[in-house]
């Protein structure tokens, strides 16, 4: 028995994994557009002073819904939270405005911090369907 | 001539292609590791056109495929253990270690038991395809136990592409050095090589 370097097995063994890799790379890009459902489940979280302030699902705001955070000393954030699964602080008191500046945030994880007034703007995955997701591989 | 290692030991049992003796497979395995190390040191050099963080060449991979049907799979093993050692101590970077060693220890039972019982079946170009990606396998289910998660295999089908690329070559390269190498070497001196290596064809590309 001779040993080759190519049989026509080799060329269907490629093609099986390549088939299956790209298979799979096209069906997590369709599944990524399916990613507004699953954003259903996601929520705002307000936190003011290391206290929860509200939790508000996206799922029950319509349009855009504002939200006065009323914070120590008598100031005021208004945070915007939109249907679309995307939450700001619009407008705040605070003197270098960093919580505004940081815009808009949608993933969950994302954080909008505004430190002089002590407010965190957060967005959580929903309990039963938040994975542990990479941010990013280093090798 | 005739003599056999561990034919007087129980310790382990290594066949080892007649004529054989320790110094020389000794000096193969040293011939093959410093073979590999450089292969897989000099690919560190060589820029991958498209940027897949984690793939490589693997052009050590046609040395490993090499003692697989030269030497056999235990002269694979301390080869693939040796170069990985020492190639991540050289390139600096200890911490690829575990990944090298894994992947290439992986690629290097995957490849042997292909060889040996499906050799019927794929060719040098297949075992090497199968080899490249058990060795992405390997590498992330490292990856997967450093950073905490498995979801770290939602990368396998990137590296899958990248393997089944560079798995069809390394097989190719190493079609090519099997057709001349035990040639050469029955040339100078009177080597014992296994009936499969010389039985081995001219390679023809795809």
């Amino acid at each position: 028995m001779g040993l080759k370097t190519f049989r026509k097995a080799d060329l269907i063994l490629a093609l099986v994994i390549v088939g299956a890799a790209a298979g799979i790379l096209a069906g997590r890009t369709l599944g990524r557009a399916w990613q507004g459902v699953a954003r259903a489940g996601r929520e705002v979280v307000i936190e003011v002073d290391n206290r929860h302030f509200r939790t508000v699902p996206f799922s029950q705001v319509k349009g855009v819904a504002t939200v006065d955070v009323h914070a120590p000393g008598g100031h005021t954030v208004v945070v915007e939270i939109a249907d679309d699964g995307r939450a700001r602080v619009r407008s705040s008191d605070c003197p270098d405005k960093v919580c505004v500046k940081t815009g808009w945030i949608e993933h969950p994880g994302e954080i909008i911090v505004c430190l002089p007034n002590r407010v965190v703007v957060k967005i959580q995955g929903s309990a039963g369907a938040s994975k542990p997701a990479l941010d990013g591989i280093a090798y | 001539m005739g003599f056999r290692a561990g034919a007087g030991s129980s310790r382990r049992r290594v066949r080892l292609p007649c004529g054989m003796t320790r110094t020389r497979r000794l000096t193969h395995i040293s011939i093959y590791t410093a073979l590999a190390l450089v292969l897989h040191i000099t690919e560190s050099f060589i820029p991958v056109p498209f940027m897949v963080p984690g793939a490589k060449l693997g052009l050590a991979n046609i040395v490993t495929l090499l003692v697989i049907v030269l030497s056999g799979t235990y002269d694979a093993f301390i080869v693939v253990a040796l170069r990985t050692f020492l190639g991540s101590l050289l390139s600096g970077a200890l911490t690829n270690f575990a990944f090298s060693v894994v992947g290439g220890m992986l690629a290097t039972v995957v490849m042997s038991v292909a060889y040996k019982r499906f050799s019927g079946v794929f060719g040098l170009v297949g075992v090497s395809v199968l080899g490249a990606i058990s060795h992405n396998i390997g590498q992330l289910l490292v990856a997967g136990i450093v950073v905490g998660t498995m979801g770290v295999y939602a990368y396998l089908p990137v590296l899958l592409l990248a393997g089944v690329a560079t798995g069809y070559f390394v097989g190719i390269a190493a079609g090519y050095v099997l057709r001349f190498l035990p040639k050469a070497v029955a040339q100078s001196a009177d080597a014992g090589w296994p009936d499969d290596a010389r039985a081995h064809e001219v390679p023809r590309l795809p």
